[in-house]
C-alpha cells in the first residue's frame, strides 16, 4: 500500500543511496518497461445490491407480493387495483422509495388525474397525484421506523382508479422500483 | 529572545552560505553577492546530503557552520559601494534603504504566506522533525526541487519560520546589490542603481522575496550567474568556472523552471573563453547540484522530473490526466485571453501579485538591443522567461524582471533625469499604502512594515489569525488528532504549523482516489451503476482483454470486471494475472470484489488503452461483465480473446449496456476504504462542494465530529 510512511530515524548511508541510485538507473536504461503485472488481490465482501426491481429482469417475480400482471410486456409490467411489493431490507439509517411509472393515457381518459396512495407494513407514507399522462420518476422518504429491518419489507401503492379490462382491473405500469439510502 | 534565534538562524545561514562561497571563489571573485550565491548552492547540496542521510540535526548543521565559517576566515569580499553614485542621484539610495527596512521587518515578522505555510516549510518542518527525508508520494510539491528549502531547513534548526523567509530576503538583498555592481562594472553606474531599484521596488518581488518562497531566489542566482558569465571572457580560474557550474545547477535546484540556465551557462562558457575545458568543469559543477534532485525522483518517485513530464516517465502517484489539467490551468488561470496578461501582472495584480504598472513600459527594453550590454541582458531575459506560459503568474516573471529591468533602464540612459524619474515614480507608487489604490482587491502585496510583529512584541497568533487563510484549523488538527495521524482534506492547509501528515485531494493520484471514493458514495455519476456485458460463444481461453477504441476527455475507468461462465462467475485464481495500459498500478482493485474501488485509466481516452487477464491456464467463458460509473460516455470497448493457441481474436465488438441500482451503504463502506487506505480523520470546510453530503449526514457515513473551528469541522474515520 502506497503513501509510505518514513520508517522511524533510520541511518542511511550515503553510499547506500548512490548504489540504490546506480542500480535504478542501470534498470531503467535497459529496454522499454512492459506493463506491471498483478495476482488477483484478497477479495473483498460484496456490498449488500440494492434492494430494486427492474421489471426486465427475469427475476422480477420474487419482488412482487400481488397485485401485477404475471409477465413483463418488455421492460415493464401492468399493476392492478392493489399491488404490492416486497424488498428484504437490511437495518437502515434513512430510506427512500424510488419508482419509475408510466400512467399510460388509454385505456384511461386522457384529464383524469390519478392519486397512489404509498404504505410501508401497512402504514401509508405519502399520496402522490399524476395529472397527466407519462412516465415519472417518484422518490419519498419512508420512516425508518415503518420498516423491519433485515426482514421482508411490504410495499403498497393504491391507485384511486382503475380500468377494467377483460379478467382484471389495470391501473398503472411498473418499470423499477427500489430502495436507496 | 525569539528574534534574536531568527536572526540568529538567518544570519548564520547567510555567513555560512557567504564563507562557502569565499572558500570557492578564492579571490577569482570579490563580490559579496556573487560569493553568497555560489556558496549558497554549496550549503544547499550539502544540506541535502545530510538530509539524504538521516543527519538533519540542529547541531549537524552548526557544526558544518562552524568548520566553514573557520576554514573562511580572512577570506575578503568587496565591501557595500553605493557611495560611487553622485550627490544627485542618492534619492535612489534613499529608497533603497526604505524598501529595505520594509522588507527586513516583514521577513522576520510571522510567516504567512500561502504556498510558504502550506508546502515549502511545511516540509522543511517534515524533514526537520525527521532529520531528513522520507519518502513522500502522497504530495507533489514534495518532489519538486528544493535547493531553497535546503537553506531554509538550515534557518529552520535555529529560528524557525521567519529564519527561513529571511534566508530568502538575503537573496533579495543579493539580487539588488548583484545589480549595481554589474551597472557598475560595466559602466553605468545609474543604470544599474536605477534597475536595482526597478525590481527591488517592484511590489511582487517585495512580498515574494521576504517570504518562504523561492521566485526571487531564483533570480539572484539567475543574475549572478549572468554577471559571471560577463566576466568569464580572459578567466582562466577552475574556480571560476566552478562558481558559474553551481549558479546553473542552483537555479535548477531552486525551481525548475529555470533549468535554461543550464545550457546557457555552458553556451556562453563555450563562447565568451573559446575552450571546452571551462564549459566542461560549469557543466560537471552545475550536474553536481542537480543529480542529487533528479535521483531523489527518480528512486522514489519513477520520475526525475517528477511531478512533471509523466507521460515519459509513467508512475503511480501522478497521473498524467492531471498533470494536463494542472499544466492547463496555469497557463491561464482566471483569464479569458492572454491579451489580459500584461495589465493583470503589472497592475491589477489579478493573477496573484503585481510587478508594478512602470513594467507596462517593458516594451522600450527593445531599444537597448543597440548597445552589446542590451543584447546580453535581453539575451538572458529570453532563457530566463521562455518557461513564463508555462505559469502566468507574476512570480514566474520575478526571474527575467532584473534584465528586463536593467535593459528598461539602458534604453532611457541617454536622458538620465527620466530614468531616475521612472525609478522614483515606480518606487513611489509601489509603496505599500498607494497599491491598493489601483490595484485588484485581494493582490498579494505586503501591506505595512509590521516591525512589532517582526519583533515579536505583538502575539504572533493573532498576526497570522488575519493573515492566514484557515489558520486556526491546523492548530485544531494538531490539538484533537493523535500523534502520527492522517487527516484527508480536499483543501490544503497551513501544514507548517502542523505535524500531522495531511492528504490533500488534488496532491496526488493517491489523493484523488480517496476524492473520488468518497465522492462516488453520494455522486451519481461516479456510483458503480452502469453495466457492460459482452456476451459470445462460449469457448475456451487462456486470456481476455478489453480494448478502448475512442478518442475523449474521458477517464476510463472499471470498479468491476467479472468474467462468467454460463450463470457462474470465474472465480479468480492466484495463478491469474492482470495489467492494464496505461496506469497498470491500481487494476487489482478492478478485481477485488469491492464496488467501491476501482480502476481509473489515469489518461484521457485514447485507442489502444486495455485492460487483461492472462488466465495462465485455460478457463471457458462465454461473458464478461464490467461494472463501472456512468461519467464515460465517450468510452467505445471491444473484448478480444487468447485461444489455446495464443492467438488473440475478436469475441465482441461492444458490450450492452444497462443501469444498475447503487448498493445500499455506499457511504459508510467508503469510509470503510478510507480506513483502511491509512487515513484516520476527514477535515471538512463550509460550502465545500464534495463533502455537502458528507457534513448534512455524517451518521450515515458512520463518521463522529471530534471538533470544530468556525465552520470547518474534523471528523473521526469510524
Amino acid at each position: 500500500m502506497w503513501p509510505e510512511e518514513g520508517s522511524g530515524c533510520s541511518r542511511v548511508l550515503p553510499f547506500l543511496f548512490v548504489i540504490r541510485f546506480a542500480s535504478v538507473a542501470l534498470l531503467l536504461s535497459g529496454c522499454g518497461r512492459l506493463p506491471e503485472t498483478f495476482a488477483p488481490p484478497v477479495q473483498r465482501t460484496a456490498l449488500a445490491a440494492a434492494p430494486f426491481v427492474v421489471m426486465s429482469d427475469p427475476h422480477a417475480d420474487d419482488y412482487i407480493e400481488q397485485g401485477f400482471r404475471d409477465k413483463s410486456e418488455g421492460p415493464w409490467r401492468w399493476a392492478r387495483e392493489h399491488p404490492v411489493l416486497r424488498f428484504r431490507l437490511p437495518r437502515l439509517a434513512t430510506a427512500t422509495f424510488h419508482m419509475t411509472l408510466t400512467r399510460p393515457g388509454a385505456p384511461f381518459p386522457l384529464d383524469a388525474p390519478m392519486t397512489l396512495t404509498f404504505s410501508c407494513n401497512g402504514h401509508v407514507f405519502d399520496r402522490a397525484r399524476f395529472e397527466k399522462p407519462g412516465e415519472f420518476q417518484y422518490e419519498h422518504a419512508v420512516p425508518v421506523e415503518f420498516l423491519k429491518p433485515d426482514a421482508v419489507n411490504l410495499i403498497a401503492i393504491d391507485p384511486d382508479k382503475t380500468v377494467a379490462r377483460p379478467g382484471e382491473k389495470l391501473s398503472f405500469v411498473v418499470i423499477r422500483a427500489g430502495f436507496t439510502e | 529572545m525569539e528574534a534574536l534565534s531568527i536572526l540568529f538562524g538567518a544570519g548564520f545561514t547567510f555567513a555560512v552560505a557567504l564563507a562557502l562561497g569565499s572558500l570557492l571563489l578564492g579571490e577569482a571573485c570579490r563580490d559579496w553577492p556573487a560569493r553568497f550565491i555560489a556558496g549558497a548552492a554549496i550549503l544547499s547540496t550539502l544540506v541535502f546530503v545530510l538530509c539524504a542521510t538521516h543527519l538533519a540535526y540542529w547541531w549537524t548543521f552548526l557544526l558544518l557552520g562552524i568548520l566553514s565559517c573557520a576554514g573562511a576566515w580572512g577570506r575578503r569580499f568587496r565591501l557595500p559601494a553605493f557611495p560611487s553614485l553622485p550627490d544627485k542621484h542618492r534619492i535612489l539610495i534613499f529608497f533603497f534603504i526604505l524598501y529595505f527596512v520594509l522588507y527586513f521587518f516583514s521577513a522576520m515578522a510571522p510567516e504567512w504566506s500561502p504556498d510558504g505555510v502550506t508546502y515549502h516549510l511545511g516540509f522543511v518542518a517534515r524533514y526537520f522533525r525527521e532529520h531528513g527525508f522520507h519518502r513522500i508520494t502522497w504530495n507533489m510539491y514534495a518532489s519538486l526541487s528544493e535547493g531553497i528549502e535546503m537553506l531554509f531547513l538550515f534557518a529552520f534548526a535555529f529560528g524557525r519560520h521567519s529564519a527561513a523567509s529571511m534566508v530568502h530576503f538575503a537573496f533579495t538583498a543579493a539580487l539588488g546589490w548583484q545589480m549595481f555592481l554589474y551597472g557598475r562594472r560595466s559602466g553605468f553606474d545609474v543604470v544599474g542603481a536605477c534597475g536595482a531599484l526597478l525590481v527591488f521596488a517592484s511590489p511582487i518581488v517585495g512580498i515574494d522575496g521576504t517570504s518562504a518562497y523561492n521566485d526571487v531566489a531564483v533570480a539572484a542566482v539567475g543574475f549572478t550567474l549572468f554577471d559571471l558569465v560577463q566576466q568569464a571572457a580572459g578567466r582562466n580560474s577552475p574556480r571560476f568556472a566552478a562558481a558559474i557550474g553551481l549558479a546553473a545547477g542552483f537555479c535548477y535546484a531552486v525551481k525548475y523552471t529555470a533549468w535554461p540556465a543550464v545550457l546557457y551557462a555552458v553556451a556562453m562558457m563555450l563562447w565568451k573563453t573559446r575552450r571546452i575545458k571551462p564549459a566542461l568543469i560549469t557543466a560537471v559543477t552545475a550536474a553536481l547540484v542537480i543529480t542529487p534532485w533528479m535521483a531523489k525522483n527518480w528512486m522514489w518517485l519513477q520520475n526525475p522530473m517528477a511531478p512533471f513530464y509523466n507521460r515519459y516517465f509513467p508512475n503511480p502517484y501522478i497521473t498524467t490526466a492531471f498533470e494536463e489539467g494542472y499544466r492547463q490551468d496555469l497557463r491561464m488561470y482566471d483569464l479569458t485571453s492572454r491579451s489580459q496578461i500584461p495589465m493583470a501582472v503589472t497592475t491589477s495584480g489579478s493573477l496573484g501579485g503585481l510587478l508594478g504598472p512602470i513594467f507596462l513600459l517593458t516594451p522600450i527594453a527593445l531599444l537597448a538591443l543597440r548597445r552589446r550590454e542590451g543584447r546580453q541582458l535581453l539575451l538572458a531575459a529570453a532563457v530566463f522567461g521562455c518557461n513564463y506560459f508555462s505559469n502566468i503568474s507574476p512570480r514566474f516573471l520575478i526571474a527575467p524582471l532584473p534584465f528586463i529591468a536593467l535593459s528598461m533602464m539602458l534604453a532611457l540612459s541617454a536622458i538620465p533625469q527620466l530614468m531616475i524619474a521612472v525609478a522614483v515614480v515606480h518606487a513611489i507608487v509601489s509603496w505599500p499604502a498607494y497599491i491598493p489604490k489601483y490595484c485588484a482587491p485581494n493582490a498579494w502585496h505586503l501591506s505595512k512594515i509590521p516591525y512589532r510583529e517582526a519583533l515579536r512584541l505583538k502575539s504572533e497568533d493573532e498576526y497570522l489569525g488575519s493573515h492566514v487563510i484557515d489558520y486556526g484549523v491546523e492548530q485544531m488538527v494538531e490539538q484533537s488528532t493523535a500523534p502520527g495521524a492522517t487527516v484527508f482534506t480536499y483543501r490544503p492547509i497551513p501544514e507548517a504549523y502542523t505535524s500531522r501528515r495531511i492528504l490533500v485531494n488534488y496532491e496526488s493520484a493517491f489523493n484523488q482516489t480517496l476524492g473520488l471514493i468518497v465522492q462516488q458514495a453520494y455522486d451519481p455519476q461516479l456510483m458503480a451503476t452502469w453495466r457492460l456485458r459482452f456476451a459470445f460463444a462460449r469457448r475456451s481461453l487462456r486470456g481476455m482483454r478489453v480494448t478502448q477504441t475512442n478518442t475523449a476527455n474521458d477517464l476510463w475507468n472499471i470498479h468491476e470486471l467479472r468474467i462468467f461462465d454460463g450463470a457462474a462467475e470465474l472465480p479468480r485464481r492466484p495463478e491469474w494475472r492482470l495489467t492494464a495500459q496505461p496506469y497498470p498500478w491500481t487494476i487489482q482493485e478492478a478485481f477485488d470484489n469491492s464496488i467501491v474501488t476501482f480502476w481509473r485509466c489515469g489518461e484521457a481516452a485514447r485507442p489502444g488503452q486495455f485492460v487483461r487477464v492472462d488466465f495462465h491456464r485455460v478457463e471457458t467463458a462465454d461473458a464478461v461483465s464490467i461494472e463501472s460509473a456512468p461519467d464515460q460516455p465517450g468510452i467505445r470497448l471491444k473484448l478480444e480473446g487468447q485461444d489455446e493457441a495464443g492467438n488473440w481474436m475478436n469475441l465482441a465488438d461492444a458490450p450492452q449496456v444497462s443501469d444498475a441500482a447503487p448498493p445500499l451503504g455506499l457511504r459508510r463502506a467508503s469510509m470503510d476504504e478510507l480506513r483502511r487506505r491509512g487515513v484516520d480523520y476527514i477535515l471538512t470546510f463550509e460550502d465545500e462542494r464534495e463533502t455537502r453530503d458528507l457534513r448534512a449526514h455524517a451518521e450515515l457515513w458512520g463518521l463522529r465530529e471530534i471538533a470544530h473551528y468556525k465552520e470547518t469541522k474534523l471528523y473521526q474515520l469510524p
